[in-house]
């Protein structure tokens, strides 16, 4: 009975560790007014991403939790390395009132970097958000914040 | 009768056009050109979208802007300003470039659950921009509006970071401090929180349920300067009949004879306006020469009548009130001698006189004024001469009932 509660504890650990992976991606698109809704992408170290879809008042919308591959993780810290992504200011502001921005948070093997669009384009932004939307397709996501599509 | 009504048909639908006539400015905030106590702001929009874009901002703009808003005066809360506002809006592409500086863009998309915005403009001033979502929330295109009229936004945000694990700040109030000192809690879960600025849990900048209210309209007003009521909106409806009384000096005299006397001077206003008056002036002043057995003593009565004006020099709101006045009438001189035992002689003389005072009160109360000081200059005839006379007085001024 000891030993299957033991081997339990160890099995619960290694799964909450596992689950608990470092969150290397944070992607927060959407409102920046108080009302309107907002996207939130979470990915860690293991390719698991939680994503949700809530009002600013707190509501859940929509949820998923799925998973990418280890090769579409590396290939966004890539694509964020060929955009240059690692050397953009870190807020652009358009200086309105209301609207709609996105956060978007990278730890790329300890190199940290967090860029702000507020009611603005940055084209490396877009394309990168563009290349991480292609990889959400098959889950029917679409990370949006009023952003022109980037020209192919 | 047909000719005066085609008359008043006519000047109605004049008035009307100018009222809804488009404006110099995007945002228009001006005094009414006859009376001063109303306030206009007007708003024009040019909606670059379809004309149902344009029909609906137009449905929004007439529910938000349907109430007018009254101003109170600070001394007197049945007094004030009105304030009436009118959107403008037209399809931008039925603008002429010239009027297109005088109308704010306003792009219209379709709805994509992201939030409208607008670029924060100025009264009076030029034009700012927005994008607007179509099938928006019924007060949408208001709070938006008046961002174009001025207004800031009412609520901080916070924004949570899970990969730097820090907890950054998007909006924060103005004036601070943000409520709960730190406005929201967002978490991992929860990564963006917001929340209306303290006291403005039911504005329509802080959050969209609440629709346009009176705050925010003398918000904009204050921002465009239009945050006081003149003071002549201020005024008092009612006014009061006034009685002075108070102990005076007399100087009176010319080239031959000049003496100082003392005495009491009693007024009474009548109101024909809060302005304006009829004021009836009487007074008696008496001084008393005395040298050995020999006693003269000077009497003077005065009695005039007019007008009195109060030019409201200091304003509605102060405690201090000038009031001028210009009358003509009587004087009486009388001397009466006396010598030791052997007897005394009298000279009476009446002669025109006027009056032209000012006088300065310091209001205690509703009903009783100080009067600080009071000069008047009261030329006399007597003798075929002219006495240049000045009377200098102070006192009590009870104001009672209401006049009309």
């Amino acid at each position: 009975m000891v030993k299957l509660f033991s081997l339990l504890l160890l099995f619960s650990g290694l799964f909450s560790m596992h689950v608990a992976g470092q969150t290397v991606i944070h992607i927060n698109a959407g409102s920046r007014a108080p009302y309107g809704t907002y996207q939130n992408l979470l990915v860690n170290t293991n390719g698991e991403c939680n994503y949700q879809l809530r009002e600013v008042s707190g509501k859940g919308k929509d949820s998923a939790v799925f998973t990418i591959s280890k090769s579409q993780l590396d290939s966004i810290f890539a694509k964020a390395d060929q955009l240059g992504f690692f050397q953009l200011n870190d807020k652009y502001d358009r200086g309105v009132a209301d609207g709609a921005g996105i956060l978007i948070a990278l730890n790329s093997s300890g190199k940290k970097k967090t860029v702000q669009l507020l009611n603005t384009d940055v084209p490396q932004v877009n394309e990168l958000v563009a290349f991480i939307n292609h990889i959400l397709e098959p889950r029917k996501i679409r990370i949006y914040y009023g952003q022109s599509v980037p020209q192919k | 009768m047909n000719r005066l009504f085609l008359s008043v048909l006519i000047l109605t639908g004049y008035f009307l056009l100018q009222g809804c006539a488009p404006q110099n400015h995007a945002n228009t905030i001006v005094r009414d050109k006859d009376n001063v106590c109303i306030i206009r702001i007007i708003v024009q929009l040019g909606i670059e979208g379809t004309d149902d874009d344009v029909a609906a901002v137009t449905a929004q703009m007439e529910e938000c802007f349907k109430s007018e808003c009254f101003i109170p005066c600070e001394s007197n809360k049945e007094k004030g300003c009105k304030v009436t506002m009118i959107a403008i809006v037209k399809k931008w592409s039925s603008l002429t470039d010239d009027e297109k500086w005088t109308f704010h863009q306003v792009t219209m998309v379709d709805e994509d659950g992201l939030p409208s915005f607008a670029n924060i403009g100025r009264a009076n001033s030029g034009n700012s921009f927005g994008t607007w979502r179509r099938n928006a929330h019924p007060h949408t295109y208001c709070h938006e509006t008046m961002h174009l009229l001025g207004l800031p936004d009412r609520y901080c945000s916070r924004l949570f970071n899970v990969v730097e694990g820090t907890n950054s700040v998007e909006n924060r109030c103005d004036p601070p401090p943000d409520p709960g000192q730190d406005c929201c809690t967002p978490r991992a879960s929860y990564t963006r929180c917001s929340s209306p600025c303290a006291g403005h849990d039911h504005d329509l900048m802080g959050s969209l349920e609440p629709g346009l209210s009176c705050e925010n309209i003398k918000d904009v007003l204050s921002k465009a300067g239009f945050g006081n009521c003149p003071d002549e909106c201020c005024s008092s409806p009612y006014t009061f009949h006034e009685f002075f009384v108070g102990p005076s000096y007399l100087h009176f005299g010319d080239k031959e004879v000049k003496f100082g006397a003392y005495g009491a001077t009693l007024e009474y206003t009548y109101p024909l306006s809060t302005k304006v008056g009829l004021m009836i002036d009487g007074g008696y002043y008496q001084q008393t020469d005395k040298e050995d057995d020999f006693k003269q003593k000077n009497s003077i009565y005065t009695l005039s009548g007019g007008i009195s004006y109060k030019p409201n020099l200091f304003g509605t709101n102060s405690k201090l009130d000038l009031s001028t006045h210009a009358l003509l009438g009587i004087a009486n001189y009388k001397v009466k001698s006396e010598f030791g035992g052997s007897g005394s002689t009298s000279n009476s003389e009446t002669s025109l006189s006027a009056n032209l005072g000012v006088g300065l009160n310091y209001k205690l109360n509703n009903k009783f004024d100080i009067r600080l000081m009071q000069v008047d200059y009261i030329p006399t005839f007597f003798a075929d001469a002219t006495q240049n006379n000045y009377r200098l007085s102070v006192g009590l001024e009870m104001n009672l009932g209401k006049g009309h």
